[in-house]
């Protein structure tokens, strides 16, 4: 999907001659708040299993965080124990103790105010991410520095993945959300290609990679985050595709976790 | 779907019986071809009439015409925009063949003005309504963007028709999406009539000769998409001098040859396109291994074949490159071919028959570390196809046929090296076939009535030849079925009726109604709005059912002052079934199972269309406003609820004007204005793993900022000998700089990411043209 808008991306240039691009304001609805979850069950001794539960804002506002606090979280492994994660900061619900197996369906339910939510997501197996290598990437006019991961999926279909990218430690605001549909079996080389030209890497700059090995309603949940919701007028408005039960929106995830770094040389 | 088959039934025996009325008649024929003396070109649409009587006719798409009367004398006029009229006496005792050659109108003798009678293809008589018609050398002055005449462009300044996007040859038609439109260059069906994304077309103005547009009242030989037809004409080459012309502007360059093999007999017509943008970014060293051009090739031969035999051999192909330092590559593009053979069997019977072969493919190559790709789709269609058209007599027209499509679509195609990170995908390939026979009879049952009634019988046979799927409401498979190639694995059939009427109030107004049904079995599916070359075509399948229209519209027509203005109005209402929209989330790339990430719903449109023309004197141009409304329902989408199609711009005003000041000057201007088109802003938004995010109540529900724009033109007649003919065009795109929004985005502010910022794109501010046009 990325190439089909890279090339979209590349007609605009054409006529960045005459084109030019400001900031303007609308008119916008808001809609009553809703309940949104951000929740991981991750294999990550360090992580845990963390909830965030929060409510969405008006657009105009800024980005910090409506939190959804006083709420009671728990997650049960398969048919096991049922873990609380109690709120540690507001709106923040984690219990560093609750560290996911391959291969375990955890589910979680949200009490708040009367209302139930509930998901439940398999951890799947976990890919090892084998190396990243730094490599030149044309940009338009430019040539660029951008960073591939190498890993191998497994032969048989069902593998999903979704990376992030940190640059000193801030986040990469761009989506890489893959399944396994024409990959099956192969060795992995696609470079993370970021959109913003202000990310652009330089030299000295610590790369952070984080691989999560996701199931498949994680991956549809990413895949059509970054299709729809991204503001972007590419491709018609929608909301993600959520895996939270109840009258909610968000995602819940049985994720492995994995991190390696690399910098700009 | 009980009164859908009364009305079927009632039509069929209407057809029937007023052809049989026709016949037994007494009547002699005069019959032949209309061409231009200058070039030998066939006029398409000149108009036969006998004085003193309301009979008359029309030239058809080969110059043919046909024209039965009592035995007497008769005054016979011929005329067509831009030539001079011609008038034959005779006296008719026989069956009688006149062959008729007009002369080119010469502006220069009879001052400045310009008469375009026929110009905008309404006419207050006969029953043909929900036509727009416009020629290439009435295209020629009015401005457009880089100055690159473009007739899919000009188009959009008529009611009904609007653009796709700022600077887009793409076009809604009455409420439809782009693939609803049938655009047929010389019978062949071009699936992607765009060159870049859209902004430009694929017709080289300097090889066709004119466009009709159908909106409604579609003549039952076409069929195949719902809201138009667009039937582009190539020209057929000069037979009686050889002619080169060209121009050089800013973004292309394009020659045209032209002249008789065998002078009356034979002639030849050669168009080339190239862009030469390309040429600039070569310049630098660096960027050396990127591409960025396309071009097209226009090519006709026509052959006399005896009296009563014509043959034509028309070809196209276009391409567009695309590449960037040998790492991305992409290539797509149309080629076409169309033979015909005419014959006459005799002054009553014409025959057309056709073979018409089109591809459309493109390639996209990625190479990237280790990594090289290939992705490639592509679809083809064999057409075999016969019209027949009859003039049983004055009063009375049967045109009758039969068309039959083969499909073969390679749906999606990536293989990669053995290096690479993919594993090669082949998707089946799907054939169909699409058949059609159709009958139509015009009639003129009083001197102020004419009616056409007429049907197209359509079949559609998804063929065998790979897996097909069936699945549950959520789009989950639930059965994979294979079947042999040969096999037919299902069957559609639809009787499409099509009926007009038209009735003269008096001898300058009339009013008009019509019924059109069309059938779509070739869809487009897409997740943008521009054009997009990686957009695929799906036939019907067993999931997949044909789109369905049904159109009722009226209209009145009106002549003012002399036939110096002319005045139109049309009203609709066309419903549509089984039109598509896909899944939330649905992956459409390369997908196998992209049946699974459909959608299918209704839809429907409406709207009134105003055009007032001022057809004669130094000032021409036209007024043209439609206030319509385009809705979609599908189940799955906005809670089931009916929403805005993203093409409903309630308001729409085109103002067209061009001044010739002298011999040596014309000026023009245009300027448009339409509600901005139907979108979706977020309601709220949030935070999900650090990622903004925004949330969407209502599909469609909120709208553009209005677009606006003024266009200036100026022509200037360099020289013009009876050998020679340069000019220049200069042209001024938005010449007031209207900011026009092409695009919103939300997004984080660049330096400061906690707050959101409404970012609007503009694409053409003052954009400057100039071009040189030469002829000898």
């Amino acid at each position: 999907m990325e190439k089909k808008h890279s090339i979209l991306y590349l007609a605009l240039l054409l006529f960045s001659v005459t084109s030019c691009e400001k900031t303007i304001d609308l008119d916008l609805d808001t809609t009553t708040p809703l309940i949104v979850v951000d929740g991981e069950v991750t294999n990550s001794v360090t992580l845990g299993s963390t909830v965030k539960l929060s409510y969405t804002n008006k657009v105009k506002s800024d980005n910090s965080i409506v939190p959804l606090t006083g709420a009671t979280v728990t997650i049960q492994e398969d048919n096991g124990t049922v873990y609380s994660l109690p709120e540690t900061a507001t709106g923040i619900y984690q219990n560093p103790g609750l560290v996911g197996i391959t291969g375990k369906t955890y589910h979680l339910k949200v009490i708040t105010n009367g209302v139930t939510l509930t998901s439940s997501s398999k951890m799947p197996v976990m890919v090892n991410l084998d190396s990243l290598v730094v490599e030149d990437f044309p940009f338009f006019d430019k040539t660029v520095k951008v960073v591939t991961p190498f890993y191998n999926d497994p032969k048989g279909f069902g593998n999903n993945y979704n990376l992030f990218m940190f640059k000193n430690g801030r986040l990469i605001k761009d989506i890489f959300a893959y399944d396994d549909s024409f990959i099956d079996g192969k060795k992995i080389t696609f470079p993370l290609i970021y959109s913003r030209e202000s990310d652009e890497f330089k030299k000295g700059d610590v790369i952070e990679v984080v691989m999560n090995c996701i199931d498949y309603a994680n991956y549809k949940y990413w895949f059509s985050f970054s299709q729809s919701s991204t503001g972007s007028p590419l491709a018609v408005p929608d909301n993600p595709i959520s895996n939270i039960t109840g009258n909610a929106i968000g995602i819940f995830g049985a994720n492995t976790y994995q991190k390696k770094n690399i910098v700009i040389p | 779907m009980k009164l859908r088959k009364s009305i079927n039934a009632l039509l069929l025996f209407l057809l029937l019986s007023s052809i049989q009325k026709g016949f037994g008649q007494k009547n002699y024929t005069i019959s032949g071809s209309v061409k231009s003396k200058n070039t030998g070109e066939y006029i398409i649409g000149a108009s036969v009439k006998v004085l003193n009587s309301n009979a008359g006719t029309t030239s058809n798409e080969y110059g043919f015409y046909s024209i039965s009367l009592a035995p007497n004398s008769y005054q016979i006029v011929f005329s067509s925009l831009g030539k001079s009229p011609d008038t034959l006496s005779i006296h008719l005792v026989s069956n009688i063949e006149k062959n008729i050659s007009l002369l080119e109108a010469n502006y220069e003798l009879t001052s400045v003005t310009v008469t375009s009678s026929k110009s905008s293809g309404r006419s207050v008589t006969g029953s043909q309504m929900g036509i727009e018609k416009i020629s290439v050398q009435e295209a020629k002055n009015i401005p457009v963007i880089f100055g690159e005449k473009d007739l899919l462009k000009t188009i959009q300044l008529l009611p009904g028709i609007k653009t796709a996007g700022e600077g887009n040859s793409g076009i809604f038609v009455r409420g439809g999406s782009t693939d609803q439109n049938q655009i047929i260059l010389d019978e062949a069906n071009i699936y992607n009539a765009a060159h870049l994304f859209g902004f430009f077309s694929t017709f080289n103005s300097d090889a066709i000769k004119d466009i009709a547009v159908y909106k409604g009242g579609m003549p039952a030989q076409y069929g195949g998409r719902l809201s138009s037809v667009l039937d582009v004409r190539m020209n057929e080459g000069n037979n009686q001098n050889t002619s080169v012309s060209g121009s050089l502007g800013l973004i292309s360059a394009k020659l045209n040859v032209e002249g008789p093999i065998q002078k009356n007999k034979s002639s030849f017509l050669i168009t080339g396109r190239r862009t030469y943008a390309d040429v600039f970014l070569q310049l630098d060293e660096k960027s050396k291994e990127n591409q960025l051009y396309f071009y097209d090739l226009n090519a006709k031969l026509n052959y006399e074949l005896g009296k009563k035999d014509k043959l034509y051999l028309s070809g196209y192909f276009g391409k567009d490159l695309l590449g960037f330092n040998n790492q991305f590559k992409t290539n797509w593009g149309n080629g076409t071919g169309t033979f015909r053979w005419n014959h006459i069997f005799n002054s009553r019977l014409f025959l057309n028959s056709s073979l018409i072969f089109s591809n459309y493919n493109y390639e996209f190559k990625v190479k990237n570390g280790t990594n090289d790709i290939r992705i490639f789709s592509q679809i083809r269609d064999w057409n075999v196809k016969q019209d027949y058209q009859y003039s049983i007599n004055n009063n009375n027209n049967l045109r009758f046929g039969w068309s039959s499509i083969y499909h073969i679509i390679r749906p999606g195609e990536i293989t990669g090296n053995a290096t690479s990170s993919i594993n090669d995908n082949i998707q089946d390939k799907r054939y169909s076939f699409e058949n059609a026979v159709y009958a139509s009879n015009t009639l003129k049952p009083s001197k102020n009535l004419n009616i056409t009634i007429g049907a197209r019988l359509s079949a559609f046979n998804v063929m065998g030849g790979g897996d097909f799927f069936d699945i549950d409401d959520k789009g989950n498979i639930k059965d994979t079925i294979a079947y042999a190639k040969g096999a037919v694995v299902k069957t559609y059939y639809n009787l499409e009726p099509r009926v007009s009427l038209g009735y003269m109030l008096n001898a300058n107004t009339s009013i008009k109604a019509a019924y059109t049904r069309n059938a779509q079995y070739m869809h487009q599916i897409t997740n943008s709005n521009g054009s997009n070359p990686l957009d695929k075509w799906a036939s019907t399948s067993n999931i997949i059912q044909p789109q369905i229209s049904n159109q009722f519209s009226v209209g009145y027509y009106t002549n003012i002052l002399q036939n110096a203005y002319e005045f139109t109005a049309e009203a609709y209402y066309k419903e549509m079934e089984n039109v598509l929209d896909y899944r939330n989330g649905a992956d459409l790339f390369l997908n196998e199972t992209v049946e699974a990430q459909l959608l299918f719903g209704k839809g429907r449109a409406y709207g009134v269309e105003f055009m007032l023309k001022k057809k004669t004197g130094k000032l021409t141009g036209w007024v043209s406003y439609t206030l319509s409304k385009s809705e979609r329902k599908i189940t799955g989408i906005n809670n089931n609820k009916w929403y805005n199609a993203t093409q409903d711009r309630p308001h729409d005003i085109s103002i067209v004007g061009i001044y010739q000041i002298s011999k040596k000057w014309t000026l023009s201007g245009n300027f448009v204005f339409y509600t901005g088109n139907a979108v979706t802003f977020p309601s709220g938004k949030y935070q999900v793993n650090g990622q903004t995010a925004y949330y969407y109540n209502s599909r469609n529900a909120d709208r553009m900022p209005n677009y606006h724009r003024l266009d200036f033109g100026a022509t200037m007649q360099l020289k013009k000998t009876k050998k020679w003919s340069k000019e220049l065009v200069f042209g001024l795109y938005n010449a007031y700089g209207r900011e026009n929004a092409y695009a919103i985005n939300f997004k984080d502010n660049k330096d400061n990411p906690n707050i959101t910022e409404i970012r609007q794109t503009t694409l053409f501010r003052w954009v400057p043209s100039i071009s040189y046009n030469f002829k000898f």
